[in-house]
């Protein structure tokens, strides 16, 4: 039967030629008749079993020394009778062969109940991807084959099982399932059923393999043998069958013999392999079990790492949170300090800053974001938060209350109001009382707490600030103005009484001040200058003890109000403050006033680059309070005597100096004084100068030294002293005061000269240039003016000395001068005398008119003329005389050159000598001022 | 007549007093002598019409400068001086303007910004493209001016002057214009 299928099969070209049949069954798709029997269970069953048969073949296909057990998968058509190949197998695809022996229960449609036993196996195909199976893969992986004889299953099976266990390795071959190979029953089976060799398989293989291996080579021996003889073809084919034919015989034989031991050696073979099953198996245990405890071990270093990392985790939580709660615990003994609050001792005072510094610390302290997301944290900055806003407001009650106290004290100790105050009381004990307390003071402006007040939030801080501004305030208000008002009292009572008083507009005031002076100087001059002094005393005193006072309240509220950047810092400050006044004012920021100042000379102050100290809070102390207290006293110094602006400018020029050197705030208020003190000084000089254009004079009366050069005198001399202090640094301003001043005075000396009568011209001029001459020299900015009124005075005199001694030989005069012309003509000297004009007679005769005795009283009258001319007493009418007795020798000399040129030999005298001429100028001028003496 | 509050502002030594002196007087001062405060007077005639010019020449140096808000208060027009010759009174200028828009409280004030002394061309470290950027940012006029040869120092009065008046006349029409739905009602 095998044969005649494989031979069918060759013919179809299924199986290749040297491919055996191993086992073949008729089998039934089982999962498809199981489908159709749900499907249609009212029609027959037998009708459909015929339907579909399928053909499984076992086989070998041997190729280069290696077998590969194959299973062919066939199907018979049915018209044909031919098979068709639908599948190949490997048999080391399957995974599992399961023997199943079931008993199905049908129900027919007609109620009946069929039985049928169902002879299958199942085949599991491995899955090339992966080993774990799924549902799907399931299916299509795993077929059930039925089949309709016990036997053949059993022999298919068999024969697969053997394939499997001869040609796979162990790992590779298919697991059975439900089914024990039995070998003796087979044998037994094999045996007595069928007693020729087709099914005895494997050993078949082999020899039938074997033997056509020696077939060839015994083929190829005889070819060899038989080469020659190949002629002999038929003898040698006979020998070829007969040899064959023996062969033959002698295989079946050996066959024979050799089917029981091959049968033991499969038993031996069987035992080992179950044997070596069995090692497997034990080893498969080994390595599940080692891989197990492999796994086990894995398991306990990674729960070792958690461990370790879980209590790395548990101390970091632990340190977090005890950091944390460091960070926010305020126990109970410090709020307790807060709610006491002391304040009265040092010791207590310091506790208080310590645990109330303490509380903004935890406050401020940031915590990991993720931390403040805790409720007890919320809670606990919520109670902080809340210990701090009421410390903060009852510390500002008790330093509201402290800074009343102070003052209260302060107030008590200086007595009440006192209009005779002589100095501003120190507020040294305000400031010591309240400095105890300033670090309470910063602490009140690090918490930031606020406020509201009608609609307006506020922080504790500035309402401090505000509260201290206020009260203080009140102080000085009371305490400058009583100052002030002593000083003005003061200065009054240096005031003499004035003419109309109410009357007196401010060039009178000027007058008044610059005729004091100038009149004073034979009696009173001491006197005002003594007033001049008081006065002085009065107003530096005043400025010094504001200063002070403004300047300690700085230092002070610099350090109260201060905003220190590091607790180190401040402590710093305060040693260094401790040192001493001086010391203190180069400690101070340096600063410049928080005006906003532009200057190319600051330069310095902006290579310092000084923080720009805060000056708000004494600006509002004092605001207008100073510059109004200061104008007043100024005023009233101004009314006393109108020339001490001079003073008052100088003084305040030297003061803003000094206050913008040490860049205190007293710079601000000063700056104002000065430019009410410029002001005030502008206008005296503008009222000076509308007095000099302004001066009338009597054209009929006689004209001396102007009064208004007078007193540029007086002022010239004040000024001198005022600037004496300043005169390195603002000496340019004062010089431009006097230039026009001088200027104004020199045109009006001119004018005034112009319209006199009485008084010559030159004589008005010289006078007074002379005058100004004198009082200008010395001062170094009016070197060319001074120039100018010199060369004027001197010019001017000249003229006035040509213009009135004239000529008093007059007829001497003209005769020589008719002398000149003739001999400027050409002529020669000694034909002079021969003109009948010039004759030596009537020289003669004209010199004879001027006696000597003539020619003295004619002086005497000059003399005369001149001192009616001058200004009482003057020091320049001996050197107008002198200059007159010069410009007389000089004509005289002129004269006698002449005469001795032209009148040579005629003996022509005049009847005095150059001697007696020297001699009457000094006889008159001391007779004259003889005279005056007595 | 109407009367015109002028305020000279600028650095110590610029030239305000010059420039003013020069305007007023015609006379140029060679001497430094660092200004308090000074004010002059002078009437000048601008298309027909006589204007009194007030005009306060202020402190530039820092150590009589103090409580400027006051004048500026004043103030209708502003000069701000520097000299070509100094670069840090012209970087000074930003703060001065600042103050003056601070206490005007506007930001449209009749301003003349001023490069003094540019006869010192070899002196010179502000350019005038740097001047004119700056009049751009505080839109306000610009010139360079001469003290000493007296250029440009009339034209800075009355461009202030006409800046005045130019504010002046703006203003009652918006008046006007913001009471007229009023008057409706
Ligand atoms: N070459 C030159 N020098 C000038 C000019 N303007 C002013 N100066 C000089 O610069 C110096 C200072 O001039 P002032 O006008 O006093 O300066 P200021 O701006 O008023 O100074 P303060 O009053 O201190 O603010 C003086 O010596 C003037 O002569 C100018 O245009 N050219
Ligand atoms: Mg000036």
């Amino acid at each position: 039967m095998f044969k005649s299928i494989q031979q069918k099969l060759k013919d179809a070209s299924i199986l290749e030629e040297n491919e055996p049949i191993l086992s073949f069954i008729q089998v039934v798709d089982f999962n498809k008749q199981q489908q159709q029997f749900k499907k249609i269970a009212k029609e027959e069953l037998a009708s459909l079993v015929q339907n579909k048969f399928y053909y499984f073949l076992a086989s070998i296909k041997t190729a280069d020394n290696d077998s590969t057990p194959i299973i062919y998968l066939l199907k018979l058509n049915d018209k044909t009778n031919d098979f068709k190949l639908k599948v190949t197998y490997y048999l080391d695809d399957i995974k599992t062969i399961t023997k199943i022996d079931n008993t199905i229960k049908q129900t027919l449609s007609n109620g009946n109940s069929l039985e049928t036993n169902v002879y299958a196996f199942e085949l599991l195909f491995r899955c090339d991807s992966d080993d774990s199976l799924n549902e799907t893969t399931d299916q299509k992986l795993k077929f059930v084959w039925q089949c309709n004889k016990v036997e053949e299953r059993n022999d298919f099976l068999d024969t697969l099982w053997k394939l499997s266990e001869q040609f796979l390795k162990a790992s590779s071959r298919p697991k059975f399932i439900n089914y024990k190979f039995e070998p003796k029953k087979t044998l037994v089976q094999t045996k007595d059923d069928e007693e020729s060799n087709d099914n005895s398989i494997i050993k078949d293989i082999n020899q039938q393999y074997e033997i056509s291996k020696t077939d060839e080579d015994s083929l190829l021996k005889l070819m060899s043998e038989c080469d020659f003889a190949s002629s002999n073809a038929e003898k040698f084919i006979e020998k070829l069958q007969t040899e064959l034919l023996q062969l033959d015989t002698s295989n079946i034989e050996s066959i024979m013999n050799s089917e029981e031991n091959t049968l033991k050696l499969i038993d031996m073979l069987d035992v080992a392999v179950q044997e070596i099953d069995k090692i497997d198996d034990r080893l498969k245990e080994y390595e599940d079990k080692i891989s197990a405890v492999g796994d086990a071990v894995r398991i306990v270093g990674e729960r070792d790492n958690v461990i370790q990392l879980q209590q790395n985790n548990q101390f970091a939580l632990l340190e977090l949170l005890e950091s944390m709660i460091i960070n926010l615990d305020f126990p109970a003994e410090n709020l307790h300090v807060l709610k006491s609050l002391d304040l009265t001792k040092p010791e207590s005072i310091r506790k208080v800053i310590k645990v109330a510094n303490n509380l903004l610390d935890l406050l401020e302290t940031e915590l990991p974001s993720s931390l403040t997301k805790m409720k007890a944290y919320e809670e606990q900055k919520k109670t902080l938060e809340k210990y701090k806003i009421s410390f903060c407001g009852h510390l500002c009650k008790n330093l509201r209350n402290a800074i009343g106290h102070a003052t209260n004290k302060h107030l008590e100790s200086e007595g009440k109001n006192d209009a005779n105050r002589v100095t501003i009381p120190s507020h040294k004990k305000i400031h010591d009382d309240l400095l105890a307390l300033k670090e309470l003071v910063f602490w009140v402006h690090r918490s930031n707490c606020m406020f509201s007040e009608q609609n307006q939030t506020k922080t504790f801080y500035e309402d401090l600030k505000q509260n201290y501004i206020e009260t203080i305030k009140q102080l000085y208000i009371k305490e400058v103005n009583e100052f002030c008002m002593s000083a003005k009292a003061g200065i009054a009572k240096l005031d003499r009484p004035r003419p109309n008083v109410s009357m007196e507009n401010i060039k009178g005031s000027m007058i008044r001040s610059l005729e004091k002076s100038h009149i004073g100087d034979s009696f009173g001059s001491k006197t005002d200058q003594n007033h001049k002094d008081t006065l002085k005393a009065i107003f530096v005193k005043l400025l010094n003890y504001l200063t002070n006072a403004v300047t300690s309240e700085e230092k002070f509220c610099l350090e109260f109000f201060a905003i220190p950047p590091k607790q180190g810092k401040l402590d710093e400050s305060i040693v260094s403050s401790n040192s001493g006044n001086s010391k203190l004012l180069s400690n101070l920021p340096r600063t410049n006033s928080n005006l906003s100042l532009v200057s190319t000379n600051t330069t310095s102050s902006k290579l310092l680059g000084d923080p720009k100290t805060d000056f708000s809070v004494l600006k509002e102390i004092f605001s207008v309070l100073i510059e109004d207290q200061v104008k007043q006293v100024m005023d009233s110094i101004i009314k006393t005597d109108y020339i001490m602006v001079l003073f008052l400018y100088s003084n305040m020029l030297a003061g803003v100096s000094t206050c913008h050197q040490n860049r205190q705030y007293m710079h601000q208020p000063m700056v104002g004084l000065l430019r009410f003190a410029k002001e005030k000084c502008d206008e005296f000089v503008r009222n000076f100068k509308e007095f000099i254009s302004e001066t009338k004079v009597n054209r009929k009366e006689k004209i001396g030294i102007l009064k208004f050069v007078k007193y540029f005198e007086e002022f010239v001399k004040e000024a001198e002293i005022c600037w004496e202090p300043i005169k390195n640094d603002y000496s340019e301003k004062l010089c431009n005061i006097y230039e026009g001043i001088v200027r104004d005075i020199f045109k009006a000396i001119e004018d005034i000269a112009s319209v006199s009568q009485k008084t010559p011209q030159e004589v008005v001029l010289f006078q007074n240039y002379h005058q100004m001459t004198h009082i200008m020299r010395g001062i170094n900015g009016l070197k060319d003016l001074t120039r100018k009124a010199r060369e004027d005075y001197i010019n001017w005199q000249k003229e006035y000395v040509k213009r009135l001694f004239g000529r008093p030989l007059e007829k001497i005069h003209i005769f020589f001068e008719k002398v000149q012309a003739k001999l400027d003509r050409g002529y020669v000297h000694q034909d002079i005398s021969y003109q009948l004009e010039l004759s030596a007679n009537n020289l003669a005769q004209i010199i004879s008119e001027y006696p000597a005795r003539e020619v003295k009283r004619g002086l005497y009258d000059l003399y005369n003329k001149v001192e009616k001319h001058l200004e009482d007493n003057s020091s320049l009418l001996q050197v107008v005389w002198r200059d007159m007795s010069t410009e007389f020798i000089t004509q005289y000399k002129n004269y006698e050159t002449l005469i001795k040129l032209c009148y040579e030999g005629h003996n022509i005298k005049f009847d005095f000598t150059q001697e007696d001429i020297y001699k009457f100028f000094n006889e008159i001028s001391i007779e004259r001022s003889k005279e005056h003496k007595f | 007549m109407r009367e015109y509050k002028i305020v000279v502002l600028g650095s110590g030594g610029v030239g305000k007093s010059a420039v003013t002196v020069q305007f007023v007087q015609g006379i140029f001062v060679e001497k430094y002598d660092p200004t308090i405060e000074d004010c002059y007077r002078k009437q000048i005639e601008i298309n027909g019409v006589q204007c009194m010019l007030e005009i306060l020449d202020t402190a530039g140096t820092e150590q009589f400068t103090a409580m400027r808000d006051l004048y500026m208060k004043n103030g209708q027009g502003f000069v701000l001086v520097y000299s070509i010759t100094s670069q840090a009174t012209f970087n000074d200028l930003h703060e001065l303007r600042d103050q003056i828009l601070r206490i005007k409280d506007a930001s449209d004030v009749p301003m003349v910004l001023v490069g003094n002394k540019c006869d010192l061309e070899d002196e010179r470290v502000v350019s005038k493209d740097q001047g004119q950027t700056l009049s751009k940012h505080f839109a306000c006029t610009f010139m360079e001016a001469s003290a000493k040869l007296r250029v440009n120092v009339q034209e800075i009065f009355f461009d202030l002057v006409r800046q005045i008046n130019k504010k002046v006349s703006d203003k009652p029409k918006r008046v006007t214009k913001e009471k007229k739905p009023c008057t409706l009602l």
